[in-house]
């Protein structure tokens, strides 16, 4: 009755045993010695200087934001990249239009100095 | 053998009914982003079973679509909270009263 | 794979708004690099963008004229130009036209004087074009979000103000969840149908599936979220009130009409055989709306949000015409947003001409003493109150006697005597600001600024459409007044069929 589901069924399966393999083999083989320096944060001796829990600087989310807009734009070009040659002169005017209007984006972005650090 | 087009009907239904009530009960400015998007990926996941039942290719491109067009509104949404955290210092919605029912 | 024919006289209006968008950005950092004087960048980008809209409103007064249907893409139509396309990109383009003009002066005075206003304003306005183009689910839901999510922006625009903050947050909340629902609305009806553009589904709707008409009400849902239809209505008055007035009247004014548009050319063109049994939702929808909005209005003493309470109970009247169902009641409805655009649109500038010093004119106690400070603008305000409220001898009698007409054309007598009782209501809150502004003075007198000459010119445009409609209900062919305009609303209407 359930049998469409085989193949997620193995797909789940392999996961599980591949990543309870990669951490279990690590528990049993892996080495384990403890002393004062390695139960520290960087486990090197280096001692941290202050909390860990601080805000982020504002600069990162502008920066991830403006990753993930221009990521998911190349989205559109999955679908011209695989019909490139049937699509022809016209799909790629078509595509140098997008572009060029990303482009515009980008250029605004970069002008305003977001890009900055 | 492919999984019948009620169980993927049912699976983005499950989300959706999941999305809304979080979007409507949360508190947390964050998490009813999340809750939207997860409205929209269920009905990513409809566009694509029905483009499978009907052999058509409309769903697909919809669905690269709304992924986009997800992401600007995220995006946007994102600034907007910071917007409003640097103003406010909370994400809480129960805090953004100023401006009554 | 040949080229496809494409017709690019289709997509003009559209692509003048789009790109002019990204010449006002670009031109925006270009001329604050150059430090130019700040007063002349906000003007030099303002008269860029009217003039690309001006190009938008000319193809589409061309395209009306012409009154051929012009498909972008023939062969897969998503896209096209029509009579009824041309109406309402030419009412949406000058209502924004005349809101940049306006905005000149506006922006300063508030202290929000950026060039990206204009930028975003143009890609709203473009989505919108799209909007009401749409013959296709999948350009419908670009359109809807490439209208909103510049909105989020714009009502957030004032980003050092916690309310305007408020007032972005709120919207893009409401705002995305409406977008889902009416996405997921799409999903279903492309589930019955295997197809998402409007003549497909028109053939192939399934009238008693149930998952059909669950899709079809998640639509209507969706969209009566957007047009602020009670009881989906609860947001609208705090993001009008918290938004920049010169953004609250853009969304409270294009948003409706792009958003009705785009209902009628749906529940006609592409849900024509099974609109007849929403008339009941319809039905609900308006009388709901009208009692809510007028009853709501009375109480309220913030300006904005009594104006926001205003444009629900408007949505209210348009959607009787909704509920009739009839050609005569959806050109009843498109006359009405010729109308709402004007009054409206005036109603928000004289607001906009009071602003100054960083600050709204947002109160009824700003408006004490008005009439005798700056008589003109005190003038113009009673008129567009008037006007709002239905008072024989302006616009709005004229587009409120037409749509209960239909109605009771139609059969639906409680529902036209509904609006009436709405309308006898709003009397009392329209008249409040005439009152406060002839009767009452101020307890500290502020002088005020003089009007622009942007600000002059709007208001000046919509008083002469509001007399001119109210004053000249001609019936003599050939000359322009309320019943000719309504002609082309109906052969606008007509062509859907």
């Amino acid at each position: 009755m359930l049998a469409e589901y085989t193949g997620a069924v193995v797909i789940l399966a392999v996961a599980l045993v591949l990543a309870s393999a990669l951490l279990g083999i690590h528990l049993l083989v892996g080495p384990r010695r403890s002393f004062a320096e390695k139960d520290e944060p960087f486990e090197c001796g280096e001692r941290p200087i202050v909390s860990p829990h601080q805000r982020f600087s504002v600069k990162f989310y502008i920066v991830a934001m403006l990753f993930i807009l221009f990521d998911v734009e190349a989205v559109f070009m999955y679908p011209w990249g695989a019909l490139f040659t049937e699509l022809g002169w016209f799909g790629f005017v078509e595509m140098l239009t997008f572009v060029a209007v990303l482009a515009g984006g980008l250029a605004y972005v970069w002008m305003k100095g977001a890009l900055e650090w | 053998m492919p999984v019948p087009l009620a169980h993927v009907i049912a699976l983005s239904a499950i989300l959706f009914a999941i999305g809304t009530v979080g979007a409507l009960s949360r508190r947390n400015l964050v998490v009813i982003l999340m809750s939207i998007e997860l409205m929209l990926n269920a009905a990513n996941v409809a566009f694509l079973g029905f483009a499978r039942a009907w052999a058509s290719l409309d769903g697909h491109v919809m669905v690269l679509m709304v992924i986009v067009v997800a992401a600007a509104e995220v995006a946007v949404g994102l600034g907007i909270v910071i917007a409003l955290f640097r103003n406010r210092e909370s994400v809480d919605v129960e805090e953004v009263s100023l401006l009554k029912w | 794979m040949n080229a496809p024919q494409l017709d690019m006289a289709a997509i003009a209006p559209l692509a003048f708004a789009a790109f002019g968008a990204l010449f006002v950005l670009l031109g925006e950092v270009w001329l604050t690099r150059r430090r130019t004087n700040e007063h002349f960048i906000n003007a030099a980008l303002s008269v860029l963008s009217i003039s690309f809209l001006g190009l938008s409103v000319y193809c589409a007064g061309a395209a009306f004229s012409d009154g051929t249907t012009r498909v972008f893409d023939p062969a897969n139509p998503m896209l096209s130009l029509d009579r009824f396309a041309a109406y309402s990109i030419a009412l949406i383009g000058i209502a924004s036209l005349l809101i940049c003009f306006a905005s000149i002066s506006y922006l300063p005075q508030v202290g929000i004087n950026h060039g990206e206003y204009y930028a975003l304003l143009l890609l709203s306005t473009a989505g919108m074009f799209l909007l009401v183009g749409a013959t296709d689910l999948m350009a419908l839901f670009l359109g809807l979000e490439l209208m909103s999510i510049p909105l989020y922006v714009m009502a957030g625009f004032d980003r050092r103000n916690l309310r305007s903050n408020e007032s972005a947050f709120k919207y893009f909340l409401v705002g995305s969840f409406a977008s889902a629902i009416l996405l997921y609305g799409i999903a279903l009806v492309y589930g019955v149908t295997g197809s998402l553009g409007f003549d497909a589904i028109r053939a192939g709707f399934p009238p008693g599936n149930p998952i059909g008409i669950v899709g079809l009400g998640l639509l209507v849902v969706g969209f009566a979220f957007k047009v602020a239809s009670a009881p989906f209505h609860q947001w609208a008055p705090d993001v009008y009130e918290g938004a920049p007035t010169s953004v609250t009247a853009y969304m409270a004014i294009t948003v409706k009409v792009a958003a009705f548009a785009a209902l009628l050319r749906l529940l006609t063109q592409a849900f024509g055989p099974v609109t007849a049994s929403l008339s009941d939702l319809f039905w609900v929808l308006a009388a709901l709306t009208i009692v809510v909005g007028n009853v709501m209005a009375v109480i309220q003493t913030n300006l904005k949000r009594l104006l926001a309470y205003s444009s629900i109970a408007h949505a209210g009247y348009l959607l009787i015409g909704f509920a009739t169902g009839t050609v005569e009641g959806y050109g009843a409805v498109l006359f009405y947003l010729l109308v709402y655009v004007f009054t409206n649109l005036g109603a928000f500038a004289v607001l906009m001409a009071l602003a100054q010093g960083g600050r709204d004119c947002d109160t009824l106690d700003d408006l004490a003493g008005l009439a005798r400070q700056r008589p003109g603008l005190a003038a113009l305000l009673t008129l567009f109150a008037l006007s709002l409220a239905g008072i024989p001898g302006t616009a709005g009698f004229v587009a409120k006697f037409f749509v209960f007409e239909s109605a009771v054309a139609s059969g639906q007598t409680v529902l036209a005597i509904i609006g009436v009782l709405g309308s006898v209501v709003s009397f009392y809150y329209y008249l409040r600001l005439p009152v406060q502004m002839y009767m009452s003075e101020a307890a500290t007198e502020t002088p005020r600024r003089h009007a622009a000459t942007g600000e002059l010119l709007v208001l000046a445009v919509c008083a002469v459409v509001v007399l001119f409609l109210g004053f000249f209900p001609s019936h003599a062919p050939g000359v322009l007044g309320a019943v000719r305009a309504l002609e082309w609303a109906r052969s606008s209407v007509a062509m859907l069929y």
